[in-house]
């Protein structure tokens, strides 16, 4: 395990409790310079997740609760009239911080929706003409409710694309769940939580994951993973290209996490899941879930020796 | 991935099982009582009723139905062996298996089970479109075990119907290779025991309208094709049995003992031929005039007749030789003179003393037999299939009055006319002719050729075959029948007309005679290929003993040679690789040899780890040999030749 992220990680799993992979992947998603989806019920600890990480790195946090009336404007800013300067002056929108926790994105209509989505992808904000630079590093968690709740817009699947991961919280153990519902609330917890590396360190670490090697090989792994997904009658298409990129990315991360500095095909397997569960459409015919499927083809996909 | 968990409740398994089942069976119900069957499909339904709705059938109720079932089958066939009861039990308990199939391992076994069961059809039928049919069943069969075994269920069908036929294809070789080496018994593979197939032909006795009953039946007695020579059609007396014994209406066949060798008597080689005989329920065999050494199984007897010990109850196909035998230097004794001169005392009084008289009038017996023909000629004898009916003294009748019938009227006429006039005489059932066949080069004889001809004992001469029916004359032949006398017996040729065989005319007789010659080499060529042949074509390759062990040796040769093929092609797979992978595929196989659970997809540090819980004493060596690996496949090191000379010497180590 990577020295430097090690204690970082303790941290955050003392304040989310039983959930060490969720929290690595978080971790991972950071590094690899992606953005997380959480999809789970309410109060499994999504919000939680994403105030640790803010805390734990450092970085500026703003929550955005996404409403179904919510606007493009309330999400990026606005150019407001300055009575005094007799001009327009532009109020940046809680999207200006490096880590934005997007909380129930699919309640908001598909326009506030791409607002955000857009300022994931370009790292910039352009209002009336004028463009923004966003902070770096940028790092959204956006959570959303299972689709088929009331009252919710699911993503559509090229947005979707633009996430790193998504993944599950899920009910903690029951021993956990007797700890976190006797001991002193996360919230308290949080409050302990020290800042455990700089902004400076955060971008090194960044840039060392960049690094990360990556033979031909793996490179074919991740091939013959990828065109599985295109080759199986369940989904109604297989991974794309940027797909492919987003899992080698996190593969790098996941290996840097590990101590590594070059990944192995066990990185794949370990980030493949999360990268490809929400970039995967099934066919209305299918009688499996998505999970159970690309567990069959991880383990149908032999890895080249 | 372990298919051999995965439920058969995948999509697709359970359905294609069912369809796989229902073909298996389906010619087999045509066979097996109407309960069986009734009992089969039911199975089938219910089993497709469950798997939709997917319930369960209650174990207690299937045991009480299978017991019911098993002595519903004893019941019946009063056994559970025996072709009928036991195919009948194996069907019933083949739809239970796969009723109660819930896991990967009945289903198998359903599968398995339908290779054996599916070949039972051969006990019904040896027909072409059956091998076709068991063929395209063994397609489906296969596709099954390919379906089950994938994860996808039956997703994916073309590429497995492909698959499978590729397969199928792939073992024809094979397959041809073992159909000419795997040993043989004398009898074809499906012969069994007991087999009560009905069959038609010729009896051993003979009253009038007999043999003209045989004659509206087309079907097939046997089929010959000669070594080199062929015989004329004239020439071609199929005998089958004499009937000596006669009770004033009834022709019988006299009872003898087997020859235990050769009459001894000179005699002089003529055609060499082979019969493929139909099943006709008898125990006699036809073979061409004169006969001599009878083929294996059946014995020669006095009269030059063949028989054999067991019934012909399923096809059977013999050798043998013909001669001209010189039966002068024979004597014929007291008592066999007495047989064949035995006449019923208290009818035909008429015939009698005309016979008696006529024979004073002639010199010698031989004048007296011309005199006969030529009576038959010239005066109005006619050959007809529907004579009148005669109540009593049938020749007399005969003789005097009608003037009409069918081969055997004019064989037990004359028969008698010469007993009457004391030469001794024998009616010879058998068959004439045959028609050619140019696209497999054979003979066809059928019932429809059945006939009944005499012969005479001439002193100094001995046996000498008279066909009267030939001599009677072609104006007074039944019209539809004329071919049939014309072609007759070469001794009276000057009565009848050319005796060619005249060549087969227009498009439906000619596409007839071409499915026969399919048939005919699939019936005696593939089904029929027996120890006979099999060791015929051994001896043309010299190999003239010890057949059985040079069998053995080209079988072992053959499955080396499949090997060596077959290993060939996996070599050339993994030569494709480079030195590292070919290591680190020889790890795995070692770790695998010593009950590492690795499977293709397991990723290296995976591997670690599961090596470090199963077998913590291997751990030690196995990991120096993962890390070099993985140095070497995963991390750009500019050593990579030390390197891979340490990952052969660690690999080496486990």
């Amino acid at each position: 395990m990577n020295s430097s992220i090690l204690p970082v990680l303790e941290q955050l799993n003392k304040v989310v409790l039983g959930k060490p992979l969720q929290v690595k992947l978080t971790v991972v998603c950071l590094l690899a310079r992606g953005h997380l989806l959480i999809e789970d019920l309410p109060g499994m600890g999504k919000t939680t997740l994403g105030q640790a990480m803010a805390k734990v790195f450092g970085l500026d946090f703003q929550r955005i609760q996404f409403t179904s009336d919510i606007l493009p404007a309330d999400i990026v800013g606005a150019n407001i009239f300055d009575r005094e300067k007799s001009a327009f002056e532009f109020h940046p929108g809680p999207v200006f911080s490096q880590l934005v926790l997007a909380d129930e994105i699919n309640r908001a209509t598909p326009k506030a929706q791409s607002a955000l989505l857009e300022a994931m992808e370009e790292k910039q904000v352009t209002v009336e003409g004028q463009t923004y630079p966003l902070p770096t590093p940028f790092f959204v968690i956006a959570t959303q409710n299972p689709t088929h709740q009331i009252g919710t817009y699911p993503l559509p699947e090229s947005q979707l694309d633009r996430f790193l991961f998504k993944i599950n919280l899920g009910y903690p153990d029951p021993e956990l769940e007797k700890v976190l519902l006797k001991g002193e609330s996360g919230r308290t917890r949080m409050v302990k939580l020290e800042p455990m590396l700089d902004l400076d360190t955060l971008l090194e670490l960044q840039r060392k994951v960049d690094k990360v090697t990556v033979t031909e090989h793996l490179l074919q792994y991740v091939m013959e993973l990828i065109q599985a997904t295109r080759r199986s009658p369940d989904f109604a298409h297989g991974l794309s290209p940027r797909a492919g990129l987003s899992i080698i990315s996190a593969a790098k991360a996941w290996a840097f996490v590990d101590g590594r500095d070059y990944v192995l095909p066990d990185d794949i397997q370990q980030v493949f899941v999360a990268s490809a569960r929400h970039r995967l459409q099934l066919v209305k015919t299918s009688s499996s879930s998505t999970l159970e499927l690309i567990e069959e083809l991880m383990k149908t996909t032999p890895v080249p020796a | 991935m372990n298919v051999k968990q995965l439920p058969i409740s995948r999509p697709g398994v359970v359905p294609l099982l069912l369809a796989i089942q229902a073909v298996v069976l389906l010619p087999l119900w045509f066979h097996l009582p109407s309960w069986i069957t009734a009992t089969t499909i039911g199975l089938l339904l219910t089993k497709w009723y469950l798997n939709h709705h997917q319930l369960q059938a209650p174990k207690w109720i299937l045991l009480v139905i299978v017991l019911l079932c098993v002595g519903g089958v004893f019941l019946q066939f009063k056994t559970l062996n025996g072709r009928d009861a036991g195919i009948g039990l194996i069907s019933l308990m083949y739809g239970f298996k796969l009723l109660e199939a819930k896991s990967y391992r009945d289903a198998s076994l359903v599968l398995f089970i339908s290779f054996f069961i599916v070949v039972t059809a051969f006990f019904y039928s040896e027909a072409i479109w059956m091998g076709v049919y068991l063929l395209i069943t063994m397609l489906l069969i296969l596709i099954g075990l390919m379906v089950l075994n994938s994860p996808q269920g039956i997703k994916g069908t073309k590429k497995i119907g492909k698959a499978s036929a590729i397969t199928l294809v792939q073992a024809i070789p094979i397959m041809v290779i073992l159909f000419f080496l795997f040993p043989r018994s004398s009898t074809p593979l499906w012969s069994m025991p007991n087999d009560s197939q009905a069959g038609s032909g010729i009896d051993d006795t003979m009253a009038p309208g007999s043999i003209g009953a045989l004659h509206t039946f087309d079907d097939i007695a046997f089929r010959v094709d000669f070594a080199d020579k062929v015989p004329s059609n004239s020439e071609m007396y199929w005998r089958g049995l004499v009937l000596a014994r006669f009770d004033g209406f009834t022709w019988h066949k006299e009872e003898h003992s087997p020859l235990r060798g050769e009459l001894g008597l000179p005699r002089e080689a003529t055609y060499q031929y082979r019969v493929q005989m139909e099943p006709n329920n008898r125990n006699w065999i036809f073979g061409l005039e004169q006969l001599a050494e009878a083929p294996d199984g059946a014995y020669l007897f006095s009269d030059n007749t063949w028989l054999k010990r067991r019934r012909v109850t399923q096809r059977l196909t013999y050798s043998a030789q013909a001669y001209n035998i010189d039966f002068s230097q024979q004597g014929l004794s007291q008592h066999q003179r007495s047989i064949y001169l035995q006449i019923p005392d208290d009818s035909n009084e008429r015939t009698k003393e005309w016979a008696e008289e006529r024979r004073r009038e002639h010199g010698s017996d031989e004048q007296f037999v011309s005199w006969i023909l030529s009576y038959i000629h010239q005066n109005q004898y006619h050959y007809t299939l529907t004579p009148q009916v005669i109540e009593e003294d049938t020749i007399d009748g005969f003789w005097f009055q009608t003037q009409e019938g069918f081969c055997e009227h004019y064989a037990g006429a004359f028969v008698y006319i010469m007993r009457a006039a004391g030469i001794p005489a024998r009616v010879v059932a058998g068959y004439q002719g045959g028609e050619y066949n140019p696209y497999g080069d054979y003979f066809i004889i059928r019932q429809s050729d059945a006939h009944a001809w005499t012969e005479v004992w001439l002193d100094g001469e001995g046996w000498r075959r008279v066909d009267p029916t030939a001599a009677i004359h072609p104006s007074r032949v039944e019209e539809d029948l004329r071919g049939q006398t014309s072609s007759r017996d070469g001794w009276l040729e000057e009565f009848g007309g050319d005796a060619m065989f005249e060549p087969p005319q227009g498009f439906l007789q000619d596409l007839a005679l071409r499915w026969d010659a399919i048939q005919n080499f699939w019936s005696d060529t593939v089904m029929g290929y027996s120890k006979d042949m099999q060791f015929g074509w051994l001896r043309q390759l010299g190999i003239e003993k010890n057949q059985y062990r040079y069998l053995g040796y080209g079988l072992l040769v053959t499955v080396l040679l499949a090997g060596l093929i077959f290993g060939y092609w996996v070599l050339r797979a993994t030569q494709k690789l480079d030195p590292v992978a070919k290591q680190y595929i020889k790890l795995l196989t070692r770790l695998k040899k010593k009950g590492v659970p690795c499977e293709p997809s397991t990723g290296p540090k995976e591997l670690l780890k599961i090596t470090r819980r199963t077998s913590p004493k291997l751990y030690a060596r196995v990991a120096p040999a993962i890390k070099t690996y993985t140095s070497l496949r995963y991390r750009n090191k500019s050593d990579s030749k030390d390197l891979l000379q340490r990952l052969k010497r660690q690999v080496a180590q486990v």
